[in-house]
């Protein structure tokens, strides 16, 4: 950077001399002419061409180095923001040539007003001509700037040829001419004039036909299409105006230019000539009812862009390299390339994930080139090499061409690049840069994107996985009680959420004892429902081999206690049915109590009993106690988890133990579905818009009477 | 006080810790108890009595918290213990047996004075 700094400062600092230099050589010729005319009387200007030779020569060399800085200055802006540059140079021009056609309106084709100047000052009206000629340069800086802000491979040839049709000219007007003046040899200025003129009209047909080819106006915007529209116009007319003039040998002017050095006009007629050509040229093209390009290549780009989203969307892939290779794809579509490559960098290691038309071998000698390392380690956002040669130095000399270069981030860590080459240099214009740049954003979106869509096909599994546990959790819970001789029982389970804590069945003990299970896994959601599952087989795998309710909670806990976690513990009711003559074993390991309904009176038993899981078997099995009693004709037994004790209403009323009492007061209950019916209805009513703050689990076993014997 | 949220305080009564605990405890707010009993079991205090006098609620996922961390208070010397049970708490607990695992009593110098005893 520093380095940098001095450069600019020894250009800007030399091109400050140069413009000195200029304008004292210019003093001097003015003073010099001044004393000649004054004091030994010269008034032509065919003479003094020794001196006149000199002294322009040396402005002339001055100012094309002058102005040769000022192009390398300029240039690096031009390219830039040339449509911007461009129309605000157009603007200085104009100006410059309607100053020059004021200063210049009164000698318009009026030769007599300079011939009949008095001596010594008439010397002075050349500096009319040295203006115009100022303008020249001005004008052919312009156009050289146009020419090589927008390179392409004819750029470099076009260069030279004017080049060497501007040095022509200036041979034809100061040696040809010169010779002739003085040594009266005409014979080479006749072929040289001959031969810059045909030089000329060639450049000048280029110039006419060269913004038709590039595509530079057409990425103009509508409004700046206007101000160059309306400048061109205004500058055909003024620079014609000057050219002819200056071409006249009726006009002032041209003596005014001729003052300078004979045929001087010459370097004034051909450049402002040029220019009304070019500028009729841009005026055609400014005006023409062309679709607005510019308008025309974003609408391609937002399709290209929208298309990749959806491409994106639709692959539903979250291959990073599948990735990529969409959004190269559709860069390409819109910055076609001759070669290209994908290079990805994971875990430290490089790999070429893709590349067309060209090979590995190729890449890898991009590689060993250390500017290109340099270079494409370093970017943050897309970048352009417009000269291999010239900008990376490599070794081998046969590597050429200009090269795009598009980061790869993920999250914020760079995994790759996305390299597009063309053969000639100065291939890729700004626009396509730009159109790059907003490209690799959005693929820095995409990728976003595609992260959040692993995370949603993550979820959709998870949520596929609970349906399945759904499914088994179903098949846990019996969808129907086996018919059981003078029993009525039924029962349901309504989970809170995915995935339910609660539990009831229906086993049969040593001997065939119907023993009726209801249960309740601390805690919510999967772990809770894993549980059940546990449970459900410990209970299958043990229950015939015990006699008694009892026996079974105690032989429960002692698998359960070691091999439950700290916080976990079941709560489990235990109802054996003992006979078909209504004899029952209750015994509780911490649930909630038991609602019998015997005789039309509802009760709760609660006998001693602690959670599964949750004390040792010596603690355990010291506080368990069984309830037995005997069942008459519609005498029910009401199971339920405290998810219904504890249905709240919308006013924050517990359902609570009176509910179920008032439940069961019903007289007309005739069988246990019909009263999980109503029950379920109840609570319905009673939660209203609530929703379920716990699982809610009901079991109903209804006596049907000693010989109620069913067929 | 809304579901779902709770607050704890903690205080000191020389070496016993007074958890009271307000609100909710349930299986969305059980981590903060856990963060709790975690903390004052990390700086060495075992001796903890919980004052229940502001819960309201107590579901399967709270009573957990309290296993998860009983057998390790009391390899450490220390306890749990629980003040301040309403009529309808304290039948919870006994419905679930705590109140064979746990000491509880309304009366919290009795607690305290229980600790300073078992400690003898």
């Amino acid at each position: 950077m520093k380095n940098f700094e001095s450069i600019s400062n020894i250009i800007n600092w030399s091109k400050k001399q140069l413009l000195i230099i200029a304008i004292v050589f210019f003093s001097l010729r003015i003073i010099g002419d001044f004393i000649l005319s004054a004091f030994f009387g010269y008034t032509g200007y065919e003479e003094n061409l020794i001196w006149k030779f000199i002294t322009t020569f040396l402005i002339i060399t001055a100012s094309v180095a002058y102005f040769s800085n000022l192009l390398t200055l300029d240039l690096k802006e031009y390219k830039e923001n040339f449509a911007k540059k461009f129309s605000e140079d157009l603007y200085t021009l104009l100006l410059l040539y309607i100053i020059g056609f004021a200063i210049s309106l009164p000698n318009f084709n009026n030769p007599e007003t300079f011939k009949n100047a008095n001596l010594p000052y008439y010397v002075f009206f050349q500096i009319i001509g040295w203006y115009l000629l100022a303008i020249s340069f001005f004008t052919i800086n312009l156009l050289f700037k146009w020419l090589l802000a927008r390179k392409t491979k004819n750029t470099n040839s076009t260069v030279k040829f004017f080049k060497i049709v501007f040095t022509l000219i200036l041979f034809h007007i100061f040696i040809s001419n010169g010779i002739e003046y003085i040594f009266g040899w005409s014979q080479l200025s006749n072929v040289t004039n001959i031969v810059s003129q045909v030089l000329f009209w060639a450049s000048g047909i280029i110039l006419f036909f060269l913004p038709l080819n590039a595509n530079w106006l057409k990425f103009v915007d509508a409004k700046g299409k206007k101000k160059i529209f309306w400048y061109s116009l205004i500058l055909i007319v003024f620079s014609y105006t000057i050219t002819s003039q200056v071409g006249s040998a009726k006009s002032g002017i041209y003596f005014a230019t001729n003052q300078i050095f004979p045929k001087m006009n010459l370097l004034v007629f051909y450049p402002s000539l040029l220019f009304t050509i070019y500028s009729f040229r841009i005026f055609i093209i400014s005006r023409s009812k062309r679709r607005n390009l510019s308008d025309e290549r974003r609408n391609l780009e937002i399709l290209t862009l929208s298309n990749f989203n959806r491409y994106i969307l639709e692959a539903n892939t979250t291959n990073r390299q599948q990735l990529h290779k969409i959004f190269m794809d559709a860069v390409l579509s819109i910055v076609p390339a001759d070669f290209d490559w994908i290079e990805e960098y994971t875990n430290g290691k490089f790999e070429i994930s893709y590349f067309h038309n060209t090979n590995e071998r190729a890449i890898e000698n991009f590689h060993s080139i250390p500017q290109f390392e340099n270079f494409i380690k370093n970017i943050n956002s897309p970048d352009i090499i417009n000269n291999i040669q010239e900008e990376m130095h490599p070794d081998d000399k046969v590597l050429h061409g200009s090269l795009s270069f598009i980061p790869l981030f993920e999250q914020k860590s760079r995994i790759g690049s996305i390299i597009l080459c063309r053969y000639e240099n100065y291939a890729f214009d700004f626009e396509e840069l730009q159109f790059l740049r907003t490209f690799a954003d959005n693929m820095a979106v995409a990728v976003a994107n595609s992260l959040l869509l692993e995370e949603a096909i993550e979820k959709r599994r998870y949520q596929m996985e609970l349906m399945y546990a759904q499914n088994i959790q179903k098949k846990i819970i019996p969808a129907k009680f086996p018919e059981i001789e003078n029993y009525s029982i039924a029962g349901i389970s309504i989970p809170a959420n995915e995935l339910g804590g609660d539990y009831f069945d229906l086993v049969y003990l040593k001997g065939g004892i119907p023993t009726i299970l209801i249960g309740d896994v601390s805690g919510k959601g999967v772990s809770s429902a894993l549980y059940l599952a546990e449970l459900k087989g410990i209970v299958l795998s043990i229950a015939e081999s015990v006699g008694t309710a009892q026996e079974l909670l105690i032989k429960l806990n002692e698998i359960l206690y070691p091999n439950l976690e700290k916080q976990i513990f079941i709560t489990l009711s235990a109802i054996s049915l003992k006979d078909n003559a209504g004899n029952i074993e209750y015994t509780r390991a911490g649930h909630t109590p038991l609602a019998i309904k015997q005789n039309g009176t509802t009760q709760y038993i609660a006998p001693k009993g602690i959670a599964l899981g949750l004390a040792s078997p010596t603690i355990f099995n010291n506080n368990l106690v069984s309830y037995c009693t005997e069942l008459h004709a519609n005498d029910i037994c009401f199971l339920y988890s405290d998810g219904l004790s504890e249905l709240w209403n919308p006013q924050n009323i517990e359902f609570g133990e009176e509910g179920i009492v008032n439940l069961l007061s019903n007289n007309h209950i005739a069988n246990a579905q019909d009263l999980i019916a109503r029950a379920i209805n109840e609570i319905d009513n009673f939660k209203s818009n609530n929703k379920l703050r716990d699982d809610l689990t009901i079991v109903s076993i209804i006596f049907l009477g000693k010989n109620n014997e069913r067929k | 006080m809304k579901e779902n949220e709770i607050t704890i305080i903690t205080s000191r009564d020389d070496d016993i810790s007074i958890l009271q605990i307000i609100g909710f405890l349930d299986a969305h707010t059980a981590n903060s108890l856990e963060n709790a009993i975690g903390k004052l079991i990390r700086e060495d205090n075992f001796k903890i009595i919980c004052d229940c006098t502001e819960i309201e609620y107590i579901s399967s996922a709270g009573f957990g918290v309290f296993m998860e961390f009983i057998e390790e208070l009391r390899a450490n010397g220390g306890d749990l213990k629980f003040t301040g049970l309403s009529p309808k708490l304290k039948n919870l607990f006994d419905l679930l047996g705590f109140n064979v695992l746990f000491e509880v009593n309304d009366d919290i110098e009795e607690l305290k004075s229980n600790f300073t005893k078992e400690a003898k």
